[in-house]
């Protein structure tokens, strides 16, 4: 679904962020993408939608390179929960924004409503609707912002940073969607505990490559290698 | 600063009275576009003399906010920056125009008094009309309505991203103001030697975060259309309050009804 080959990319020349990326990630599949502030990761995640272009190398989504022309049917593949959720709802209420993408992509009204009432129950939001957006707390906001994308009913889900700012319960809620779903998903966390919960395979970003790629279970539990890139075991494999 | 905050809160006010309910609220925007700027039309269209038309013309707008359950005092108290400039426009008619127009005891009334406060008037008759509709009708909304007009796109979809735009520009400010005072405590405004970085780092964030907004529109498919607004269908109530508007702003327009009651009362 999603294919990385030889990806460099660099905001100022003379800084690059990533060089000589490559991997591949298959339908359906759910890959944790983890490293220390700044290795890129939200980086990546913007040049698989075509926010940023590559400075050399190719990206693939669905299939389709990830050019200009199609850039439409690639959005509409995939989406993507940006890092900062204030940045993610642009629109009054939750409602409307949750309505805001599937109304650009011709969803009939009433086919729109009924999937904003299913994901709100879904995700335990139901008196978040009419809700408005600047009134909300910062945690509320990312569920709104986890909603916003989940109703656009992508075949891939990108995710940055799901958990940030979530009290336990929510946290745990989004762990339990994200497990349900059969969607691609690439999710980019800190919370290595969640990311162990969610995914079978990790790939770790360190010094604009990729330095593991491999199970979940293995990369997590590799002491040695997360502490080498600025990160440490998953809490509930210490001690 | 709270001034800054002030101000994004009375922004957001707008945004919530805009979406609550009353008989003018639900009427079609474009039936209240129409009928808002035909009013402001005739209002102006009355010449520079025709202070006694007044009353009957505020009628309207005294009527509309009372059904629109909108206090008319909120609408002066948002325009008080406004309203002083309106007043500036005819301050001089009164030094030019000296012709006698009447007498009130010892104070002899000028026709440039009366050309002054019946532009005064106007004024505030159409500002008081232009903000019933905006309090009334959400901003996305009216845009969706200019564009049934045939508005051109490019110029809707600029005014609702400015809309947008005021906002994240507001918050930002807000917040950059209160991180500036929690590290500079005692301090009145913020010291002028900062202005400048002040000014520049703000500009440089809102920039990025419309930049980011943006591109949280596009993600979602967003390619220079607003689908999101489906305004409802121009029903006959719609119809009945735009042909009513204008054939009773007609029959005042005409019928000079001040003067009738006037005549009336004399008799
Ligand atoms: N708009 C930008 N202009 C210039 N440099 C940038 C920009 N955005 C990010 N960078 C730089 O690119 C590098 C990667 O940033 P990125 O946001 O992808 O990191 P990240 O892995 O998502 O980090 P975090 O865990 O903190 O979210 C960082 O060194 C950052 O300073
Ligand atoms: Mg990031």
């Amino acid at each position: 679904m999603i294919s990385f080959d030889h990806v460099s990319f660099a905001y100022e020349p003379d800084r690059p962020v990533l060089s000589d990326v490559s991997f591949s990630i298959g339908a359906g599949e759910a890959v944790g993408l983890i490293g220390a502030n700044g290795a890129g990761k939200s980086t990546l995640l913007q040049l698989i939608l075509g926010l940023l272009a590559p400075t050399a190398g190719q990206i693939l989504v669905g299939g389709l390179p990830v050019t200009k022309e199609n850039l439409r049917e690639i959005r509409r593949k995939a989406g993507l929960l940006m890092q900062s959720s204030e940045n993610q709802l642009f629109l009054p209420t939750v409602r409307e924004d949750m309505a805001f993408g599937p109304r650009n992509y011709m969803v009939s009204a009433e086919e729109t409503e009924r999937r904003i009432d299913e994901v709100l129950a879904r995700l335990d939001l139901a008196h978040l609707k009419d809700r408005y957006n600047h009134k909300l707390s910062g945690g509320e906001r990312r569920m709104a912002a986890i909603a916003v994308v989940l109703c656009l009913e992508p075949e891939i889900l990108l995710m940055d940073e799901p958990t940030i700012t979530l009290d336990p319960k929510n946290r745990r809620r989004v762990i339990t969607i994200t497990q349900s779903l059969t969607q691609t998903r690439l999710i980019a966390s800190h919370d290595l505990d969640m990311i162990l919960d969610t995914c079978s395979r990790v790939i770790l970003l360190a010094d604009g490559t990729v330095a593991a790629d491999g199970p979940a279970d293995e990369v997590l539990r590799d002491r040695a290698l997360l502490e080498a890139h600025g990160l440490e075991l998953p809490l509930r494999l210490q001690g | 600063m709270e001034r800054l905050d002030r101000a994004l809160g009375e922004f957001r006010q707008m945004e919530e009275l805009a979406v609550s309910d009353s008989p003018i609220h639900r009427l079609h925007p474009l039936a209240k576009f129409l009928t808002t700027v035909l009013y402001i039309l005739i209002v102006v269209s009355y010449p520079k003399y025709a202070l006694r038309a007044m009353p009957v013309m505020a009628l309207f707008p005294i009527l509309l906010y009372q059904i629109a359950r909108i206090p008319l005092s909120l609408c002066f108290y948002r325009l008080r920056y406004i309203l002083p400039l309106v007043c500036a426009v005819g301050l001089f008619n009164p030094f030019f125009d000296r012709t006698p127009a009447f007498q009130v005891g010892a104070l002899t009334v000028t026709g440039g008094m009366i050309s002054f406060l019946t532009l005064l008037c106007k004024g505030v008759l159409c500002l008081t009309a232009s903000f019933l509709l905006v309090a009334t009708t959400r901003f996305d909304a009216l845009c969706a309505a200019l564009r049934k007009l045939h508005v051109p796109s490019l110029l809707t979809n600029l005014l609702l991203l400015t809309y947008r735009y005021i906002t994240v520009l507001m918050e930002e400010a807000s917040a950059m103001t209160t991180a500036y005072h929690l590290r500079a405590p005692g301090q009145k405004g913020i010291h002028i030697s900062a202005w400048g970085s002040f000014l520049g780092q703000l500009l440089l964030r809102s920039m990025d975060r419309a930049e980011d907004l943006f591109r949280a529109m596009q993600l979602r498919g967003w390619h220079g259309h607003f689908h999101y607004v489906d305004l409802p269908s121009f029903t006959a109530r719609d119809a009945a309050y735009v042909c009513g508007g204008a054939a009773l702003l007609a029959l005042v327009r005409l019928v000079d009804i001040a003067g009738l009651v006037g005549s009336l009362l004399v008799r």
